[in-house]
């Protein structure tokens, strides 16, 4: 659990959307994603990228202005973890509670584990759901990816860049996203 | 190259199907992240033929699912016709798309496989069979990794509810079908 406090602590010190969403005047968004489920097509661009605990760490939100510690009624938030030490190529992995907590708390790459994700909609009308929460929940089993495939591309370092493209199955829903993000 | 040929014969006869769901989306559908945008891809063609389940989808509102017109952009999923509900991944190529075709027994790395294509020219037509052919023999707009969730109980030719996702080449596709299971 240790890596999974010190990435809520990097949540709560951290200002709103880091890079992740960096944009061209006339292109789609570097780093974005659509979930397709059984009422409607969402699309997700708000983007958070951190390094923390030897992973990538990308937030995607459905709202403009996204608070990344809690999750607005309605708000629709995509958490995609990416082992650090990842290198361009491809991968599959078919996500389980404990998969997510190997690939956050491990140090050795496992091809198998080389991410998880995990989808939340909060259907509430009035209560914001707390990240912590959720992520706890996570960590038991919920929210997370049935099966999943990323393309990692380029030169990923840690923290700084990653290019990717990913394609997750979630329970009754898929999702499609890429991310695009280097730091200067 | 048999069921290739096979597989083509069906399309001539076949006729497009798309579903609508009480809320008004569509019961199969599926949209491509690319670096451009987003596309939604909601005209689909269900059909099972040499053992495996075929899903076709494009963006146009009028297709010819043996033509791939200017502009348009077809997904082509293929679904191993004896595949039970589960969970499978897969990491594609060419190799992966001949063995679906043509191996009896179902191997849980091969149990789907998918092209993706947008005819870029602005006035040729492309023929689903060229595409089909630079698919299985140069390896050309076939996913590299996947990702696929079978539910129920699919019945060949007749009932397939999935959830999919597929990355290609600088593209990522999230869709779900849901045919023939009223």
């Amino acid at each position: 659990m240790k890596t999974f406090s010190l990435l809520l602590t990097a949540l709560v010190s951290a200002g709103v959307a880091a890079a992740g969403g960096d944009e061209t005047p006339t292109s789609a968004p570097k780093t974005q994603a659509v979930v397709v489920g059984t009422q409607e097509t969402i699309k997700l661009r708000q983007g958070w990228f951190e390094e923390k605990g030897g992973s990538h760490l990308l937030l995607l939100s459905n709202l403009e202005e996204p608070s990344w510690k809690k999750i607005q009624p309605g708000e629709t938030l995509l958490v995609v973890v990416v082992h650090g030490e990842v290198q361009p190529g491809n991968f599959t992995t078919k996500g389980s509670g404990e998969a997510f907590r190997k690939l956050l708390e491990r140090g050795e790459l496992d091809p198998t584990q080389a991410f998880s994700a995990l989808l939340y909609t909060n259907t509430s009308k009035s209560e914001p759901v707390f990240l912590m929460q959720i992520l706890d929940q996570a960590l038991k089993g919920k929210h997370l990816l049935s099966s999943g495939a990323v393309t990692v591309r380029g030169s990923p370092e840690l923290g700084r860049a990653l290019l990717a493209d990913f394609a997750l199955v979630f329970d009754g829903v898929s999702v499609a996203g890429r991310v695009s993000v280097r730091s200067e | 190259m048999k069921t290739f040929s096979l597989l083509l014969a069906l399309l001539v006869c076949a006729g497009a199907a798309s579903a609508d769901s009480e809320t008004g989306a569509p019961k199969t559908h599926a949209v491509v992240v690319g670096p451009e945008g987003t596309i939604e891809l909601k005209h689909a063609l269900f059909e099972g033929e040499d053992g495996s389940h075929l899903l076709m989808f494009t963006n146009v509102e009028q297709p010819n699912w043996k033509k791939i017109q200017p502009g348009e952009t077809r997904l082509v999923l293929m679904v191993h016709g004896e595949v039970a509900a589960g969970q499978f991944t897969t990491t594609g190529s060419g190799e992966a798309l001949q063995a679906l075709f043509e191996h009896q027994e179902l191997n849980p790395a091969q149990a789907f496989s998918a092209l993706l294509l947008t005819n870029t020219s602005k006035s040729e037509v492309m023929l689903l069979k060229q595409v089909f052919g630079q698919a299985v023999e140069e390896g050309k707009h076939l996913l590299k990794c996947g990702a696929l969730t079978v539910k129920g109980t699919p019945a060949f030719k007749a009932s397939l509810s999935a959830d999919f996702a597929l990355v290609f080449d600088g593209f990522s596709v999230a869709g779900r079908v849901h045919e023939g299971s009223e």
